[in-house]
């Protein structure tokens, strides 16, 4: 009976594009303003562990390009963004109201805050994949883009409309609660679209094309920036409710859960591979376990969202060995983490629906929300790329990859007392 | 067997004189064959290919590796052949007089060089030594990445070959000599990216940073610190 009433809630709150009317209660409200704190402090956890992931020379660089993705993105999204994804979408295709929205009640405006934070989210996907070798400047360009373009465009299809009006993925039934798709594989894709375009490291792959692994300077930044983004996770998914309702407790269960199973998948997987049992990849499995229950976190009974986080261990692992096949650079695994798994978890929200297990049809709408995505993101955000390279510039030459991008980006360096004998000790 | 063709019998008649003294006669004959069947009409630049080939045919040690490749650069240029060229057609060979073929370092340097110069010297010589330490394959890969980037880098032929030239430990300073302390940082430059693809840029690091605690014990060093050319 318990678990009925349980699957009736669920079910009530499956799809996220049914916003409006939602928001009104002050308890609601005062939940989502929590919820989108905990969601901006995600951001100091990517921080942390790209900053821990990229070698010591990098590392200012690194963060740098978190806080314009926060700050740049915020604005972008404000002025265009949320337009186009939450405006009215009469067409289906794209929101065509509230830009520059100035005259949002109360209810409307810890939305677009809570908005804005996912927004900031999918741009800094991209940051870690492209970390040491991109221009700050550049970046910028392209993280404004993403916020302000290539996200809510594809948000809109999935999520829109928060006003009047419905996205066509949404009218057909496309499950993505939190953002497993919209959110983690459109960011990405972004991400392997810059990493491609941008190219490896220096040295990254032997002449051979044998991947020459480049430690990062800090697994205890790596570490607690996991821990930073699993206790966000609680705000990006419980906060998705947009309400302070029951709902919100097995949804941090089922969060929580394919969290842990991550990890122990990619703890596990690892070990069939007789691969040294490696912290980074562990704490990134538990990553990518968060990643993949983010789209049924609502929908789906506990026990499946343990097998989604689990199986999106082994899905990371893999997804990286295939990287480095193909000689792609990702500094910090984001594309198996954030796009392999966020599509994963999308086809898994589909198969584990509650009560409406493995259901062809549902599978074959989340297959295409998946496809879609890859197909939107990707592209555009190759021609971005692509654009910025042909004429701003994407990459740092090699003399600033050799003596880092803190201090050629910057002209700060991370740890001044220790990267002397890195550097000119700030001179000529 | 590949047939040579008009250009290969003085690089031929070098290399054979490179070896004596070295080899005896059946090693020279064999590594000569080795030079007849895969390089005498192919590779372009591979002379660092054809000595690790040899070496490796005839289980010598480094060291030996190291004489055989130095005798070979000095029979060349004696002859007036640019050993850093294709191996095949006139474009191979450069105007190298005899008088100009350099001695073998002797770890010294010119006496009446800059202290920059004696620092640049002492770092790319050590991280040519730590290259070498790395194996035969990591100085191969090393050498064909100095080739493909110098242009990039804006390093001339001349640049190139001076550099190669004390790669293989020939004490042809000359062209460095001639240079300002502020060029010296682009050389030190395409060693490191040359060295990030032949070793990964964890052990070019730690070559670079090792070569730079070296120099920094020179009595030069208060006068050019080496990390200016980092």
């Amino acid at each position: 009976m318990q678990r009925l009433h349980i699957g009736i809630l669920l079910l009530l709150f499956a799809p996220t594009t049914v916003f409006a009317g939602t928001l009104e209660d002050a308890g609601d409200i005062a939940w989502v303003c929590v919820a989108s704190a905990l969601v901006f402090f995600m951001q100091a956890g990517f921080a942390l562990l790209e900053a821990g992931f990229a070698r010591a020379k990098n590392t200012t660089n690194v963060i740098m390009k978190n806080m314009a993705d926060l700050s740049f993105g915020a604005i972008a999204f404000w002025v265009i963004g949320f337009g186009l994804m939450f405006g009215d979408n009469p067409t289906g295709w794209f929101g065509s109201s509230h830009f520059l929205p100035e005259t949002l009640t109360g209810s409307e405006s810890v939305f677009l805050l809570f908005q804005a934070m996912f927004a900031a989210t999918a741009a800094t996907i991209v940051s870690g994949a492209v970390a040491e070798r991109m221009r700050f400047g550049p970046y910028v360009l392209a993280s404004v883009i993403i916020t302000a373009l290539i996200y809510p465009v594809f948000g809109s299809w999935a999520w829109g409309s928060f006003f009047e009006g419905k996205g066509w993925l949404a009218e057909l039934g496309f499950v993505d609660f939190a953002g497993s798709t919209v959110v983690h594989s459109v960011g990405g894709w972004c991400a392997l679209a810059g990493a491609l375009v941008v190219g490896p490291r220096l040295g990254r792959f032997a002449p051979d094309g044998t991947p020459r692994i480049i430690p990062g300077h800090n697994l205890p930044f790596v570490a607690l920036g996991v821990f930073v983004l699993w206790l966000g996770w609680f705000g990006f998914n419980g906060g998705s409710t947009l309400a302070a309702s029951a709902d919100v407790g097995i949804i941090l269960v089922n969060t929580h859960l394919a969290g842990a199973a991550g990890m122990v998948g990619a703890y596990v997987c690892l070990a069939l591979l007789g691969r040294p049992v490696l912290m980074t990849t562990t704490v990134n499995g538990a990553i990518a376990g968060l990643v993949a229950i983010t789209a049924g976190c609502a929908t789906m009974p506990t026990g499946f969202a343990l097998l989604t986080g689990f199986i999106a261990g082994p899905v990371m692992v893999l997804g990286a060995d295939l990287l480095d096949r193909l000689r792609i650079d990702d500094v910090v695994g984001a594309v198996p983490v954030h796009a392999f798994c966020g599509a994963w978890g999308t086809l898994a929200a589909g198969l584990f629906y509650a009560d409406d297990l493995f259901n062809l049809h549902r599978m074959l709408i989340q297959l295409l929300g998946i496809g879609i995505a890859a197909a939107w993101a990707f592209p555009t955000a190759f021609l971005t790329f692509w654009i910025l390279k042909r004429t701003v510039g994407l990459r740092a030459d090699t003399l600033h990859e050799q003596r880092g991008l803190d201090f050629t980006e910057h002209y700060e360096i991370g740890y001044p007392e220790f990267q002397k004998e890195l550097l000119h000790g700030g001179k000529g | 067997m590949a047939t040579p063709n008009s250009s290969t019998p003085g690089i031929r008649d070098a290399l054979a004189d490179g070896f004596r003294g070295l080899l005896g006669d059946a090693e020279t004959q064999s590594a000569l064959s080795l030079w007849d069947r895969s390089y005498a009409t192919g590779k372009p630049h591979a002379l660092i290919e054809y000595v690790n080939e040899v070496a490796a045919a005839l289980m010598l040690p480094t060291r030996q590796r190291h004489e055989i490749r130095m005798a070979l650069y000095r029979a060349l240029l004696t002859r007036g052949i640019d050993p850093t060229r294709s191996s095949t057609g006139a474009a191979g060979r450069r105007s190298v007089t005899p008088a100009t073929v350099p001695r073998v370092v002797n770890g010294t340097g010119s006496a009446n060089a800059s202290a920059a110069f004696r620092v640049f010297r002492s770092v790319v010589l050590d991280v040519f030594r730590g290259v070498g330490a790395a194996g035969a394959t990591a100085e191969r890969d090393f050498s064909q990445a100095i080739r493909r980037h110098a242009s990039a880098q804006k390093i001339t032929d001349s640049g190139r070959m001076a550099l190669e030239a004390w790669a293989a430990q020939l004490d042809d300073d000359g062209y460095f000599l001639r240079l300002a302390a502020t060029e010296y940082p682009s050389f030190s430059h395409l060693m490191y990216v040359a060295a990030c693809e032949a070793l990964g840029p964890v052990l070019a690091d730690r070559v670079f940073s090792s070569a730079i605690a070296q120099a920094e014990t020179l009595a030069d060093a208060a006068q050019f610190p080496p990390r200016r050319l980092l």
